[in-house]
C-alpha cells in the first residue's frame, strides 16, 4: 500500500496515524436533488482492512453515497473524510473504483485501456505494465491482452474493469454490484481476487442489493433504505441483536396453521419451509405446533440479512426490492 | 497537470491511429479536388441531342437570318478536332429550326407550346415585327419552352436575332458600324497596389493586384480553418455523450475532475488538428515554393493561421464538450447540435459582406462577436489592406477572453452534465449549471 506523507510528519508516524483512522468516515452526510432526499444524515464509519457491505435496494442513495465518498458528488451538509483526506480528492488516487454500469473504451486493447487508467491514477508506465501482467496472468486473460475491448466476452469484460480498479494498487477499493451478471466460475475467481486483496490489507467497500453475496463475503454492513441508514454494525452484532428469534418449519397443516400460534409475530412462506418469527420459548412453541399438526421439520435458525431489511424496513420495502 | 496530458495523449493516439483520421486526413483534400475534378471534367459532357425549335417570323425577315446562322453553326461551330489532323468530335447540340407558318385560324403560341409538351420542340420563338423599327412592344422577342434551364438556344437565338437587328439600324442610320463600336470600345480597369518612397528617394513601384493575393489566400485559410474546426470539434461532442452513455465517464471522473477530463479531451483535440493542420499547411508551403508562387502568401499567414486555429478549437471544441455532457440520448445532442451550428457558421453566413467590405463596419462589427473573431479577423488581415493596427490586440483580447469565458462556462456544465442521467437539457438548465456553486 502506498501512503501519502504529510509535511512535517515522519513518514512511520504519519503511517501509524493513517492506520488508526477509518478507511472512511461520514458524518451527518446529507444530499438532495431537487425535493428529492437521496441521503440524509447519513453516518458510519469504515474501518481499514474491512470488507464493508453496503446493501440496500435499488435506488436507495448508495450509488449518491459512493460518489460522495469519491468527492464526484459534494455533501450539502455533513463531513466525508477518506483515507484521512477531509473534504478533498486528494485520497482519489488510492481509490479503485468499480462502478455498477461497466464503462471501457470498446476500441481500446486491452493492454492500452489498462495503461491509460493506471496513469489517471498517477501510476508510472513500467509499474503499470508490470501490474497489468500479473493481474492479466492471475485472472486467465493472457492471451487477450492485446484484443481489443470489442472482442471480449461479457465476464471477461467485467474481469477487465476488476483489473483497472484494481491495477494502481488502491488502499480503499469500492466496487458496486461487482458480480453482477458473472458466471459463477467468473464470480468464484472474482470473489477470491477481493478477499485476497482485502487479506494484502486493502479495504474494500462491496454494494449490492444482493444481500446473500454480501452476507457470505462481507465483516460488516451498513443497510440504507431510502436515504436512511437503518442498519450499521459487524456481522456478529447483527447477528446477535436479530438472530435469535428465527424459526424454519415444515408441517402437514402449511402457512395457515402457524399464523394463530401465540408468539408468532410473523409468518414467511418460502413454500416448502415456514420462517416464523417469535417471541418467547421456542421449545413451547413446539410443543403447541405437534398438538395443532404433523411436524416435519423444526429448526432454530439466523434470519438472512434479507429478512432482517424487510423486518427493519417493512412490507413497503419488501415490495420495493421485489421489483428493483 | 499530468492527468490532463495523460488524458489528452490517450485521445490524440487513439484517434491518429484509427482509420476514421486517415480517412479524414486525405479525405478533405481529396474531396475538395475531387470536386473541382468532377466540375472540370462534367463540363466537358454535354447533352448532344439535337434541339429543335419552330420560328414564328410573321415579317419574313429575320427567318432567312437565323436560317443560314443556324446551318453555318451546325456545319461548322458545333465541331472540334482534338488535336491537329484528328477527326473533328460534335462538342455542342445542334439546333435545327423550322419555319412554322400558322392555318387559318389557330393561334400560333397555342399549336407551338402543344408541340413542346409532346416532346416534337425543345421549344419556339416568337418574333414580333416591331423588333425592325424602333417603336418595341413589350415582348418583341419571346421564346417558350417548359425547359427554361436549357439556356444556350435563347442565348443564341438572342445573339443572332441582335446582330442582324443592329446591322439594319447601322444601315438606316447610314452609319459606319466599326466606326461607331471603335468609338464606343468600352476601357478596362485594372487594379493596382500602393506605391512607395524607398529611404534612398527611389519608387517602389505599384504591384498589380492578384485575385489570388486579395481573395484566394484569405478565402481559403478561413475555409480551411472552418473545416478543421469543422473536423474535431463536434466529434467531441459525441465523443463525450458515448462515454456518457457508455459509463466510461463515471470511471474517468472517480480518478480526474470532471474539468481534468474536458481539458485532456480539448487539448487532444486541438493536438489531432494541429497535426492535421501541419500536415495541409505543410504541404500548401511545399507547393508554393515549388511553384514560385509563395510571394502570394502574406508574411506571418502561416503563424497566424495556426494561433488563430487554436483559440477556435478551444472555443469550439469546449462549446461541444459541454452540450455532449448535458445530453443523456442522441435525440438531445442532436437538437442542441443546431443552435451550435449555427454559432460555427456565423462567419460563413457573413462572408459575402466581409468579402465586398473588409474594413467596413459590418466586417469590423462581425470581427468582435465573440465566436466569430478567429475565423473573420483571419480572412481581413490577409485581405488587404488588412485590419487598422488597434484592431491586433483587440481581437487578441476577444480571442482570449472568449476562450477563458467559454471553457470556464463550458466546465461547470460539463461538472454537472456528465454525471446527470434522464433529463433532456435545455439552455435555460445549462445556465442554471454555469452558474450554480
Amino acid at each position: 500500500m502506498r501512503a501519502r506523507v504529510r509535511p512535517g510528519i515522519e513518514p512511520r508516524a504519519h503511517r501509524a496515524i493513517l492506520l488508526s483512522t477509518p478507511a472512511v468516515r461520514l458524518a451527518n452526510v446529507t444530499k438532495t436533488f431537487g425535493a428529492h432526499t437521496a441521503v440524509r444524515d447519513l453516518s458510519f464509519e469504515v474501518p481499514r482492512g474491512s470488507l464493508y457491505g453496503f446493501i440496500g435496494p435499488n435506488g436507495s442513495g448508495k450509488t449518491t453515497t459512493i460518489r460522495m465518498i469519491l468527492h464526484i458528488l459534494a455533501p450539502d451538509t455533513g463531513g466525508v473524510e477518506v483515507l484521512g483526506e477531509k473534504g478533498t480528492r486528494a485520497a482519489n488516487d488510492r481509490i479503485g473504483y468499480l462502478p455498477e454500469e461497466r464503462g471501457l473504451y470498446k476500441k481500446m486493447t486491452v493492454r492500452r485501456l489498462l495503461a491509460y487508467y493506471a496513469s489517471l491514477k498517477g501510476m508510472p508506465a513500467a509499474d503499470a505494465q508490470r501490474e497489468a501482467e500479473r493481474w492479466l496472468e492471475r485472472l486467465e486473460l493472457t492471451d487477450w491482452r492485446d484484443a481489443k475491448v470489442e472482442a471480449l466476452s461479457k465476464g471477461m469484460s467485467q474481469k477487465i474493469q476488476f483489473i483497472s480498479t484494481v491495477i494502481s494498487k488502491p488502499e480503499l477499493i469500492i466496487l458496486d454490484e461487482p458480480f453482477s451478471g458473472l458466471d459463477p466460475v467468473n464470480l468464484e475467481v472474482l470473489r477470491g481476487a477481493i478477499l485476497e486483496l482485502v487479506a494484502d490489507g486493502a479495504t474494500a467497500i462491496f454494494s449490492t442489493h444482493d444481500m446473500t453475496v454480501a452476507e457470505q463475503l462481507c465483516d460488516s454492513v451498513i443497510m440504507i433504505f431510502k436515504g436512511d441508514k437503518v442498519l450499521d454494525g459487524t456481522r456478529e452484532e447483527i447477528y446477535a441483536q436479530y438472530g435469535q428469534d428465527t424459526i424454519r418449519v415444515r408441517t402437514d397443516g402449511g402457512a395457515g396453521v402457524l399464523e394463530s400460534l401465540e408468539g408468532v409475530e410473523q409468518v414467511l412462506d418460502l413454500g416448502r419451509y415456514q420462517e416464523l418469527r417469535v417471541q418467547g420459548d421456542p421449545q413451547e412453541l413446539l410443543r403447541t405446533l405437534t398438538q395443532k399438526t404433523n411436524v416435519r421439520h423444526f429448526e432454530e435458525t439466523r434470519p438472512t440479512l434479507h429478512d432482517i431489511f424487510i423486518r427493519i424496513a417493512g412490507p413497503e420495502a419488501a415490495r420495493e426490492e421485489a421489483s428493483a | 497537470m499530468n492527468k490532463i496530458l495523460a488524458i489528452a495523449r490517450a485521445e490524440y493516439l487513439q484517434a491518429v491511429r484509427s482509420k476514421a483520421f486517415l480517412i479524414g486526413l486525405f479525405g478533405m483534400p481529396i474531396l475538395l479536388g475531387g470536386g473541382l475534378l468532377f466540375q472540370v471534367a462534367m463540363q466537358d459532357q454535354v447533352d448532344l441531342r439535337e434541339r429543335r425549335c419552330a420560328v414564328f417570323d410573321p415579317s419574313g425577315e429575320l427567318w432567312p437570318v437565323l436560317e443560314a446562322a443556324a446551318n453555318g453553326r451546325n456545319t461548322h461551330g458545333i465541331w472540334e478536332a482534338k488535336e491537329e489532323e484528328s477527326e473533328p468530335e460534335q462538342v455542342r447540340p445542334e439546333f435545327a429550326l423550322e419555319r412554322y407558318v400558322p392555318e387559318d385560324g389557330e393561334r400560333p403560341d397555342v399549336a407551338l407550346s402543344e408541340r413542346v409538351r409532346a416532346g416534337d420542340l425543345q421549344g419556339f420563338v416568337l418574333l414580333d415585327p416591331s423588333l425592325l423599327g424602333s417603336d418595341l412592344t413589350d415582348r418583341p422577342l419571346a421564346y417558350h419552352t417548359d425547359e427554361p434551364t436549357f439556356t444556350e438556344l435563347p442565348r443564341w437565338i438572342e445573339g443572332v436575332v441582335n446582330e442582324e437587328v443592329r446591322r439594319r439600324r447601322f444601315e438606316a442610320a447610314d452609319m459606319d458600324r466599326e466606326l461607331a463600336e471603335s468609338l464606343v470600345r468600352p476601357v478596362k480597369l485594372t487594379t493596382w497596389g500602393l506605391a512607395s518612397t524607398r529611404a534612398d528617394g527611389g519608387v517602389d513601384e505599384a504591384e498589380k493586384e492578384s485575385d489570388v493575393r486579395t481573395f484566394v489566400i484569405p478565402f481559403a485559410s478561413m475555409m480551411l480553418l472552418f473545416m478543421l474546426v469543422m473536423t474535431t470539434a463536434p466529434q467531441l461532442m459525441n465523443q463525450v455523450l458515448e462515454e456518457k452513455m457508455q459509463r466510461i465517464a463515471e470511471v474517468l471522473v472517480s480518478s480526474v475532475t470532471p474539468f481534468q477530463l474536458m481539458l485532456g479531451k480539448l487539448f487532444g483535440s486541438v493536438a489531432i488538428s494541429l497535426t492535421l493542420a501541419a500536415l495541409y499547411v505543410g504541404g500548401i508551403a511545399w507547393a508554393t515554393h515549388h511553384w514560385d508562387v509563395s510571394h502570394y502568401v502574406p508574411p506571418g499567414t502561416y503563424a497566424w493561421f495556426l494561433g488563430l486555429m487554436v483559440f477556435a478549437l478551444l472555443m469550439y471544441g469546449s462549446l461541444f464538450s459541454a452540450l455532449g455532457s448535458a445530453c443523456s440520448e442522441l435525440r438531445d445532442a442532436q437538437s442542441l447540435m443546431m443552435p451550435a451550428m449555427i454559432i460555427l457558421m456565423i462567419p460563413m453566413f457573413s462572408l459575402g459582406a466581409i468579402v465586398e467590405s473588409p474594413n467596413g463596419s459590418l466586417a469590423v462589427g462581425l470581427t468582435y462577436f465573440p465566436t466569430a473573431t478567429p475565423m473573420i479577423f483571419l480572412f481581413r488581415l490577409l485581405a488587404p489592406p488588412g485590419p487598422a493596427a488597434w484592431e491586433f490586440p483587440a481581437a487578441m483580447a476577444m480571442c482570449i477572453v472568449t476562450t477563458f469565458a467559454l471553457v470556464w462556462a463550458s466546465g461547470k456544465i460539463f461538472r454537472v452534465g456528465v454525471l446527470a442521467q434522464g433529463q433532456a437539457p435545455t439552455f435555460g438548465r445549462l445556465i442554471g449549471w454555469v452558474f450554480s456553486k
